[in-house]
Order: structure tokens, then C-alpha cells, then sequence
């Protein structure tokens, strides 16, 4: 829950620049329009620099990365295997 | 409005924040955050570099270099060929808006650096069609507003996807992008695109614009058999991300292989009159100019005086170019004068 609050305001503050409503933690950004592909690069470096973990190109896929649950539980992964 | 006082930013603009004393927070990120810029930069340039020497004489081509005839891509394909010596394949996207000159230029780089070029060229009524829907506010993310305008996302997007198609079709292995150290984020620099992320991003797009344009757009993306059909997907490359990036070095190198700068485009482009009428209608829908951010990230790369960069983003709109490019966008009857042609010509 903690990763997803830190993710959910660092997109409210960085991509979408307000508080939104609307972003339930299932919603896909991709198929919503609201962040593109660079924008799920800036939040793969954030996911990076934050959690201090490394994240391989194959792993940058629509199943980790398109939705804050998705991160949430690809971070959480990554946490318990590699940390 | 305040303005920070190290870069060009401003605080009216959405997600932008002065502190006390009128510094915002991405200059504010402070020496810890460039010294690990840096460092990465330098870790992505060997990783490039071993990359570059494991692939090289696998296909034809070594890589597929987008190449404009503008000064970043010019230069980009100048690295490729002279400093990293592998076999480029130059592939120019005609807009139909390019400036003569940037046309001209390609012919002579290309030619001097002893390069193969191609031209994609959308069909003018199709490019048409897309310009104009683009000139409506809220196709792309907001987020995506400060990178470039939405005629030059939506033009970026398909000339990333027909570089793609391109190095697919003849199993290039690198497909290189000359954006400059402010357009492209670090973690772009050497990246490759998993092919399930690259259709999900396609088809979102695809969806948005398939209902409000009269032709099937999905011609000119990655088809399903370019999906399919890459066990090794190519990987995409920013080098000007890692490599020295210094404007008057680049004139100087340019100047030497017979590049001549444009006369006609706007002081942010050097290849693209759409660029004019782009950046006009996006400080009318979004209020700051799409070039700020960039700008900026120069100035902090320390790769242009902040001066010199006020000065680009405040020079007059060249009206006469605006012109130009209102007529040709509104005019319906061009049959005798183009070749509506998406045809890639060898």
C-alpha cells in the first residue's frame, strides 16, 4: 500500500500535475491516454532511484508497468528477490 | 509569472515549482544528481559501444539512423559512420513540410559520409489530415505537451515506427534517434523496446486517432507480422544522451562535411517548417512554449548559455512561413503538385 501512495502522488505531482480522482490502481495508463511511453520510462528511473533496485528492458512490459497495481506488486517482487 | 534563475522555466506552467529563491526543482536536484547524470552517461556510452561491437556485420546495414537533414540528426549520423565506423542505413522522413535546405542537406551528408538513404513519405492528404487534427488541444498526455507540440509527437511517432519497420524488415540490430540531451531522458538512451509494450503503446494511440481521422492510420505503425516476427527486436538509441553535445562544435563538424543551415525554418528547428505554426498553437492552448524544457535541460547540461537560449525561445514568429504552411495545410486541391505516394523509394 505504501509503494502504491509514493507511486500514486509521484504521478500526481510529475505527469499529471493534479490530484486525480479518477486513477483507481487497476486503471491501465496506456489505454487510459494518460501517460505515454516515455512517461512510464521517467516512472521505470523513479521506480529505480526510489526503491534502489535495477529494472531489465524485458521487464518493461504492460504487465508491470501499465497500472499502479501492477507496479506496485513488480516492486514489490523485485524487493524481496533482489534486496 | 517568475521565471527560475538558472533556466528558462516558469512557474505557470503545470508541475513547475520556484522555491524561496526562485530556483526550480529540477535545477534544484543540486551536484549529487548531475555527477550521477554523468556517470550514467558514461556507463551508457561503453554499454553502447559493446553492444555496437558485438552486432556490427550481422545484416547489411549495422543501424537505422532517422535522419532529417537537421543538425542533431546530421550529426548523429556523422557519429555513427565516423566515430562508432558502422554501416548506417539513413532513413529520411518527407513531411511534406521539410525546409529545401534540410532536403538539400540530406543529399550532402549523406553523400559525403558515403551513406545509403531512403525517404518514407506519407501520402500528403493522409499527413495533411493528421496536422490538423493535431492542431486540436487534448490528443496526447499532458506530460507528453512538454516534451514536443502534438504535431511533432504525433510526426516523431511515425517516424520511430516506419525506422522500426525499416530495421525489422532487414534485421538491423540499432535504430538511432539524433534527439538532443533536453528532448531525451537519460533512461531512453539505450533501451530495447519489448515488443508487447511497443503493440500496447500503438494500439492506445491507434484507438485515439482511428475515430477521428477518414483513413486507416495504422499503415504507417508496426504491423502485427513486424511484432511477431522480431525475436531480436532492434534497440533503440539516443547517443546524443551520452556523447559531447556542444551546438557550435556541431556547426564547425557540420560546416566541414558541406552542411548548410536553413534560412526558412524557426529558431528551435532545423529541418521542419510545421515547427512554426506547431509551437504557435501550443503556447495558445498550453501557454509556454513546447522548446522551454529543452532549453532548459540545455542550459543545465551546460550545453548552451542561458542567454542564448531566452533569445531562441523569444525570437519573432516568421510570419511568411506561418503563411506558407496555413496555405498548404488548408489547401484541398494539390493534385497536379504532389505524388500522393507512401511508398518508400530506393
Amino acid at each position: 500500500m505504501e509503494i502504491m501512495q509514493t507511486l500514486r502522488q509521484y504521478i500526481f505531482d510529475n505527469i499529471l500535475f493534479e490530484e486525480d480522482a479518477t486513477l483507481q490502481a487497476e486503471t491501465s495508463f496506456l489505454d487510459s491516454g494518460i501517460i505515454d511511453s516515455t512517461g512510464i520510462l521517467e516512472i521505470v528511473a523513479f521506480i529505480e532511484q526510489c526503491y534502489n533496485i535495477t529494472i531489465e528492458d524485458q521487464e518493461i512490459v504492460p504487465e508491470n508497468l501499465d497500472s499502479l497495481q501492477a507496479i506496485s506488486k513488480f516492486v514489490q517482487y523485485k524487493i524481496r528477490c533482489f534486496c | 509569472m517568475a521565471r527560475c534563475r538558472f533556466c528558462l522555466l516558469t512557474d505557470h506552467i503545470p508541475g513547475v515549482r520556484l522555491d524561496t529563491q526562485g530556483v526550480c526543482q529540477y535545477c534544484r536536484q543540486g551536484e549529487q544528481s548531475r555527477q550521477r547524470d554523468r556517470q550514467q552517461r558514461a556507463e551508457l556510452k561503453a554499454k553502447f559501444s559493446t553492444l555496437a561491437r558485438e552486432r556490427a556485420g550481422q545484416a547489411a546495414y549495422d543501424c537505422v539512423v532517422a535522419f532529417s537533414g537537421g543538425k542533431d540528426s546530421s550529426y548523429t549520423l556523422y557519429l555513427m559512420r565516423e566515430v562508432y565506423h558502422l554501416r548506417p542505413l539513413a532513413m529520411s522522413f518527407d513531411n511534406w513540410f521539410q525546409s529545401e535546405r534540410a532536403l538539400w542537406n540530406v543529399r550532402q551528408v549523406a553523400g559525403r559520409l558515403n551513406v545509403e538513404q531512403v525517404t518514407v513519405r506519407p501520402g500528403f492528404r493522409d499527413f495533411q489530415e493528421v496536422v490538423r487534427l493535431c492542431l486540436k488541444p487534448g490528443l496526447f498526455p499532458r506530460k507528453a505537451m512538454q516534451r514536443a507540440s502534438a504535431v511533432c509527437t504525433l510526426c516523431l511517432s511515425m517516424i520511430r515506427a516506419s525506422a522500426f519497420k525499416l530495421a525489422i524488415e532487414k534485421r538491423i540490430p540499432f535504430v538511432v534517434f539524433g534527439l538532443s540531451p533536453g528532448q531525451a531522458p537519460v533512461s531512453t538512451a539505450v533501451f530495447k523496446t519489448h515488443p508487447a509494450m511497443l503493440e500496447k503503446m500503438q494500439s492506445s494511440l491507434q484507438r485515439t486517432l482511428e475515430t477521428q481521422l477518414s483513413f486507416p492510420i495504422a499503415r504507417y505503425f508496426l504491423q502485427q507480422d513486424h511484432l511477431q516476427q522480431a525475436q531480436d527486436f532492434p534497440y533503440s538509441i539516443n547517443p546524443l544522451v551520452f556523447e559531447e553535445y556542444e551546438e557550435q562544435k556541431i556547426f564547425d563538424l557540420l560546416r566541414d562535411l558541406g552542411w548548410k543551415p536553413p534560412e526558412d525554418t524557426d529558431a528551435n528547428s532545423t529541418n521542419c517548417l510545421l515547427n512554426t505554426l506547431a509551437n504557435q498553437i501550443h503556447l495558445q492552448q498550453y501557454g509556454f512554449n513546447p522548446y522551454i524544457f529543452e532549453l532548459s535541460e540545455l542550459i543545465r547540461h551546460g550545453s548552451l548559455a542561458r542567454r542564448e537560449a531566452l533569445e531562441r525561445l523569444s525570437s519573432p514568429v516568421k510570419e511568411n512561413i506561418l503563411e506558407k504552411v496555413e496555405h498548404k495545410l488548408c489547401n484541398e486541391a494539390h493534385h497536379g503538385d504532389y505524388a500522393d505516394t507512401a511508398a518508400i523509394h530506393f
